[in-house]
């Protein structure tokens, strides 16, 4: 069987490389899980497809600016027309009402302010409003850092932004940080994921002074809510560990210090891959890829594997047995509702997430007793079928697809594969249809308690929900009935999801 | 420890908008006004012609910021775009777009397409129009307009797409009697913007007009080609629709009438319906009569909610931020009959200079002392503005939600952004609409 290889990344170069040449990433696929299987083993590749048609999505500067603006010392610069930082403009306020009891810093203030480009800079160049937005950012808030986050229009006219932070840094205490987000620049925008972690560690993370023995990293996008966090929290305590949740709602200076960690673990293989190589090479931060921490199997291994790095074997084998046997009796109980709310049968459930959820839902899914119709993920990376080889030899067959979360073939798969339940980004909007929808996680302006999903207890949060979802449909069932859909018909009478995928 | 820096800031706020940078900017670009009204169109299909996060900005950041309003047709992530990559940045992008034309034509159901192409496009000079008029042979129209994020705000967009209309698509039609145009609210950017098109369509329809609202009803293309049939175009806005309007009446010889600020309970409603109907030249008794009646029942409706302005909030001080129609509006109604007390209002949409007089005006014979007006498009600014005044009750958008009530003020979000609110049918407009800001202020704060 192949091994994925990996080059080593270049540290000093002004931004990451995109994804599809570093990993020979893709987004379009559709087959079944044992097609994939074989040719992985069979050393086929990945195949890279353009589509003739594509529905919007996200673009590199929307996948990052959402996630570094949470860094709580920070300011974050949008380099673009006034537009480019629409996504980004209730986040100032999107947490103020967590509670202190869950978590949230006693204070911080976010902040974003858009260099706000217009017809005469696209004429005369950018670097003047950036350098006033610079300028601007330092004397209101008096940052430990400003991230600039670079757009199509910067990129486009060719800014320097480099030549403007290099000319301004000198004059002002906070640590500048660009970050190559143009959206052009790759097909595959969780490439913005490496840029803004190649950035980080560039331009802010620092030698580590001390080893800290018990402080493990843990990726945490928004995905990993505030109540994850308390539970992950109160886990670590047991046993001796602190967490430090990166990038997203860090200090600078936790930043700084992600260098002195024991390892770095994940709970988004998308988000944290580039970030975990990134720290491993440059200061030896041990890091593990997978499993995520979701459902029991899955979280018992991903903490041995903290373990590994640790030091803390027996105290968490210790854990895990503690934390099993008192999820499983309520496990045991929620299973035979969710069969009964079924009359019986075993319900199917279609996952389209990122692909650490992709590749390790269908282990908790087996754990909740539903079978997995099909697994839609945004892009697929080398690594992952690497996974779903393990997920396949477990589990046996189901469908895979890739698409960024096109919603025209999700549609297509929904429609043909008719699963009880369809879980995704709530963001693509209700797929009007006799059967239910819930979003696959929860986020982390959501602090409610039943927002832990992560860990051995979230699966408990996660089937209350399915459980419920599964038993009312009314939402997606009087929208299928009451509201016209946008497809004409005969695309969900042809049979190809990926028909207007091409091959180069 | 003290940030020293070297370099001084400059003042910003007397700079010209589009030479300053922007902090939670109140509004968003060209591309964003422009597929906010084309995507609230009923069955004119979008087709975008810029980056792949554009539509996510445009067609859901900024769609959840004006009231949490969902996707709906096709919107969102849903709307076809042809996501620019390096490629078309370095090879053109208009195989990519014709491609992407044919393939929503097929695939998504729709009685007219329209290209929206944004920065990328403008920037690498892709012909838009040639591309679009490669179709003309389709039963169905397809137009493209070129609305660059960096070529204007959300209100730029929004006549950039009327304006494509009135020229490539409507054409002359005899003149249908009664027939009234609506422009002048923008999807979002007025976050009630379908509760106030619904309130000001009703109130029209009582006079017996017939009212082409186009945006937000079913009436889809067959409206907007009914653009040359009406009889007069009505603009509420200080503004926005001016442009639109004069075209109309340049190419179809169809007046206009402007009311410069959303008309809110009796008085301003019942000045609105009288404009109007002075333009078409109703018979005074008719409109007369209706007014009469509609006030009975607006002033009623005062009379009972207004035992407990009385008592919970008199006089109440207010400050209030928001785009300038909306913020007129409301403080007129809230000053002039329900005994409120403006301290401040700050405009944040950007008009332009040459209507701020007249805006000014509007805010001077309120109830009361007229506040202090301030033009503001930054929102680290307005809160500076807004720890200098006195009021207890603030209504602004929701990036001010938490300054106010960590000092205990009375919040209440009225404007874009509005990330805290949901509004399908809410309006503060027509008869109706001012009681219901009251209903809607003291019932945040009214205990227990």
């Amino acid at each position: 069987m192949p091994q994925f290889k990996e080059e080593k990344l270049d540290l000093d170069s002004k931004t990451s490389p995109k994804r599809e040449d570093r990993l020979g990433t893709i987004k379009n696929y559709a087959g079944s899980l044992s097609d994939l299987v074989e040719d992985y083993k069979s050393g086929k590749g990945l195949e890279w497809r353009n589509r003739t048609f594509e529905q919007s999505g996200g673009c590199l500067l929307t996948q990052t600016v959402m996630r570094l603006v949470t860094i709580r010392d920070s300011i974050l610069i949008i380099h673009g027309p006034v537009g480019c930082s629409q996504g980004t403009n209730g986040y100032r306020e999107m947490f103020q009402k967590i509670p202190l009891a869950l978590g949230k810093p006693q204070e911080f203030e976010l902040a974003v302010l858009s260099s706000n480009l217009s017809e005469s800079d696209i004429v005369f160049g950018g670097e003047k409003k950036l350098r006033q937005a610079i300028i601007e950012a330092n004397a209101r808030y008096n940052p430990k850092s400003i991230i600039i986050a670079t757009s199509c229009a910067s990129g486009v006219m060719g800014d320097d932004i480099e030549g403007v932070v290099d000319s301004i840094q000198p004059e002002i205490q906070a640590s500048l940080v660009p970050v190559h987000c143009e959206g052009f620049r790759s097909k595959i925008n969780q490439t913005a994921f490496d840029a803004s972690s190649h950035a980080i560690v560039k331009y802010l993370v620092k030698p580590p002074k001390k080893k800290q023995k018990d402080l493990v990293n843990i990726i945490a996008p928004f995905s990993v809510t505030w109540a994850d966090r308390v539970e992950i929290n109160r886990l670590f305590a047991k046993v001796g560990l602190r967490a430090n949740y990166v990038p997203d709602f860090a200090t600078t200076e936790e930043l700084e210090t992600m260098s002195e960690a024991a390892v770095t673990a994940p709970t988004c293989a998308s988000y944290g891959e580039y970030l975990q190589r990134a720290l491993f090479e440059k200061f030896g931060v041990p890091y593990f890829r997978e499993p995520g921490p979701l459902g029991l199997q899955n979280t018992a291994d991903w903490f041995r594997e903290i373990a590994k790095h640790t030091g803390k074997e027996k105290e968490i084998e210790a854990l895990i047995e503690e934390e099993i046997s008192i999820v499983t009796p309520l496990l045991e109980e929620l299973k035979k509702n969710l069969k009964a709310s079924m009359n019986g049968k075993e319900a199917s459930i279609f996952v389209a997430a990122g692909q650490l959820r992709i590749a390790f839902i269908p282990r908790l899914a087996a754990e909740l007793g539903i079978k997995v119709a099909a697994i839609s993920s945004r892009e697929i990376d080398p690594y992952i079928v690497e996974d779903l080889v393990k997920v396949h030899e477990e589990l046996g067959d189901f469908e895979v697809h890739s698409s960024d979360e096109q919603p025209f073939e999700h549609s297509h798969m929904l429609n043909r594969l008719k699963p009880d339940l369809y879980t995704g980004c709530p963001f693509m909007g209700v797929y009007k249809r006799e059967g239910s929808q819930v979003r696959n996680h929860s986020f982390r302006s959501d602090f409610s308690i039943p927002a832990n999903q992560f860990v051995f207890r979230g699966i408990l949060n996660y089937g209350y929900i399915v459980q419920r979802s599964l038993q009312n449909q009314s939402l997606t069932r009087t929208l299928h009935a009451k509201t016209p859909s946008p497809y004409k018909s005969w695309w969900y009478e042809q049979p190809d999801a990926l028909a207007y995928s091409k091959a180069l | 420890m003290a940030n020293i820096s070297l370099v001084k800031k400059e003042d910003l706020t007397e700079q010209p908008s589009d030479q300053r940078c922007l902090e939670a900017p109140k509004y968003t670009c060209s591309l964003g006004g422009a597929l906010a009204v084309i995507t609230n169109i009923n069955r004119i299909i979008p087709i975008i012609h810029a980056g792949a996060g554009c539509g996510q900005n445009q067609l859901l950041s900024f769609r959840m910021a004006g009231g949490l309003q969902g996707i709906g047709y096709i919107s969102g992530v849903n709307a076809p775009s042809t996501n620019m990559s390096e490629n078309e940045v370095v090879f053109g992008g208009e195989t990519r777009l014709r491609d992407q034309v044919r393939a929503t034509l097929d695939l998504i159901d729709g009685d007219a397409y329209f290209v929206v192409a944004g920065c990328i496009s403008n920037m690498i000079g892709d012909d838009i129009d040639s591309v679009a008029r490669e179709f003309a042979e389709e039963p169905t129209p397809v137009l493209a307009v070129n609305a660059s994020g960096f070529s204007g705000n959300s209100n730029t967009g929004y006549e950039l797409v009327f304006e494509t209309f009135i020229r490539k698509l409507v054409k002359p039609k005899p003149k249908v009697k009664g027939l009234v145009n609506i422009l002048g609210i923008v999807p979002y950017q007025d976050v009630f913007w379908r509760g106030n098109l619904r309130a000001i369509k009703e109130a029209l329809q009582k006079l017996g007009l017939k009212v082409n609202q186009f945006v937000g009803d079913a009436s889809g293309l067959e409206g907007i080609k009914n653009i040359s049939a009406a009889e007069l175009s009505i603009v509420i806005s200080p503004w926005v629709g001016v442009k639109t309007a004069k075209l109309i009446e340049e190419k179809f010889d169809v007046p206009y009438v402007t009311f410069p600020f959303l008309p809110s309970g009796p008085i301003d409603t019942s000045a609105f319906v009288r404009a109007v109907a002075q333009k078409l030249k109703i018979p005074k008794a008719k409109y007369e009569k209706l007014i009469a009646e509609e006030e009975a029942e607006a002033y009623n409706d005062l009379n009972i909610a207004g035992d407990s302005c009385a008592q919970f909030g008199p006089a109440l001080p207010f400050n209030i931020i928001a785009g300038a129609s909306t913020a007129v509006g409301i403080t007129r109604y809230l000053t002039k009959l329900a005994g409120f007390t403006a301290t401040q209002v700050i405009i944040n949409d950007d008009p332009p200079e040459e209507v701020r007089e007249e805006i000014i005006k509007n805010l001077q014979d309120v109830g009361g002392l007229p506040p202090k007006v301030v033009f503001e498009i930054d929102s680290w600014e307005i809160r500076q503005h807004l720890k200098k005044s006195n009021f207890r009750l603030l209504l602004a958008t929701s990036q001010e939600r938490f300054l106010a009530e960590s000092e205990g003020k009375i919040f209440l979000n009225v404007s874009f952004p509005a990330n805290s609110r949901l509004v399908v049918r809410e309006t503060y407009a027509g008869y109706g609409g001012g009681v219901a800001i009251i209903e809607h202020v003291l019932s945040k704060f009214i205990v227990p």
